[in-house]
C-alpha cells in the first residue's frame, strides 16, 4: 500500500505520522485513514486493518476524541456558531 | 487528477479484495457515497456484502465486550453507520443514490458518479479514468488496486 499523490494545496511530506498509534511512517507503507476533527484525511500504517477485534477499538477510540474535539472546538454548541454539523462527527 | 488523494493498493494471491474492499470503507468511516469500477459488480457486489456484514458482527462483539462509556457510544455510532449503508449495481437514476455503488469503467465513464471515494478493482486506461473523476470533488479518495 502507498500513498501515490496528495491533493496540490495539502502540505506534500515525504513521512506521516500514523493517526492510531502516532509511530512515524513513509507514504510508502501508510493507507488512508478516517478524517480528523479538521477534515482532513489521515493515514494509518497498513498492519493495523491486519490487527482485528484491536483495531476497531483504536479507530472507535480516535474517532470519538476527534468528535469530542469537533464539538468542544464550536463549545459543545453547534446552532451559537451558526456551524453545519460535519456528518461524519455527529451520530 | 491532481486535486486528489490517491493510493495504490496491491493485490496479492493470498489477498481477498472483497474483504479489502470493506476493510477499506470501513477505515475511513462516513465519507459520502463510493464508487467501485470492476468487472463484476454483481458478484463483487455480493462478496463485498458479505464481508461487511461479518465485520458488522465483529463491531457488535466489541461493542458488547466493553464497558467504557465513550467507545460502546461510538461502536453504536458506528454499526448503525454500517446497518444503513446501502449497496447497489445498478448505475444512479434519478433521486435513487445508493451509498455505494459497483459497476464497471465503461458505465461509471458513461455517467460520472457524484462521490467522495473511488476504488479501481480493474483496469482502466488514463482517458477513462479522467471520465469516471470528471464529477469528484476536491480532496476526494482514489483507490487503485493493481499488482
Amino acid at each position: 500500500m502507498s500513498i501515490l499523490q496528495l491533493p496540490t494545496d495539502k502540505p506534500q511530506p515525504n513521512n506521516t505520522s500514523c493517526c492510531l498509534c502516532g509511530r512515524l511512517i513513509s507514504k510508502d507503507i501508510a493507507t488512508l485513514g478516517p478524517c480528523d476533527a479538521e477534515g482532513n484525511v489521515t493515514f494509518i500504517c497498513v498492519g493495523h486493518s491486519k490487527d482485528g477485534l484491536r483495531f476497531i477499538v483504536m479507530l472507535a477510540d480516535y474517532t470519538a476524541d476527534e468528535r469530542q474535539k469537533f464539538m468542544k472546538r464550536h463549545g459543545n454548541n453547534l446552532m451559537h456558531d451558526w456551524v453545519e454539523p460535519n456528518a461524519e462527527l455527529l451520530y | 487528477m491532481q486535486n486528489y488523494y490517491i493510493e495504490k493498493r496491491p493485490m496479492t494471491d493470498s489477498m481477498l479484495l472483497s474483504w479489502d474492499l470493506a476493510h477499506h470503507i470501513y477505515t475511513r468511516g462516513v465519507q459520502g457515497r463510493i464508487a467501485i469500477a470492476t468487472d463484476k459488480p454483481v458478484a463483487l457486489l455480493a462478496t463485498t456484502r458479505k464481508q461487511w456484514l461479518k465485520l458488522i458482527r465483529q463491531v457488535h462483539r466489541e461493542r458488547a465486550s466493553t464497558l467504557r462509556a465513550t467507545r460502546i457510544m461510538e461502536l453504536s455510532a458506528q454499526i448503525a453507520w454500517m446497518q444503513r449503508l446501502t449497496f447497489s449495481c445498478k448505475p444512479p437514476e434519478g433521486a435513487r443514490e445508493d451509498d455505494i455503488t459497483f459497476a464497471t469503467a465503461a458505465s461509471l465513464a458513461e455517467m460520472p458518479p457524484i462521490c467522495t471515494a473511488l476504488y479501481i478493482t480493474c483496469s482502466v486506461t488514463d482517458k477513462c479514468l479522467s471520465q469516471i473523476t470528471r464529477r469528484m470533488e476536491k480532496g476526494s479518495v482514489i483507490i487503485i488496486y493493481g499488482q
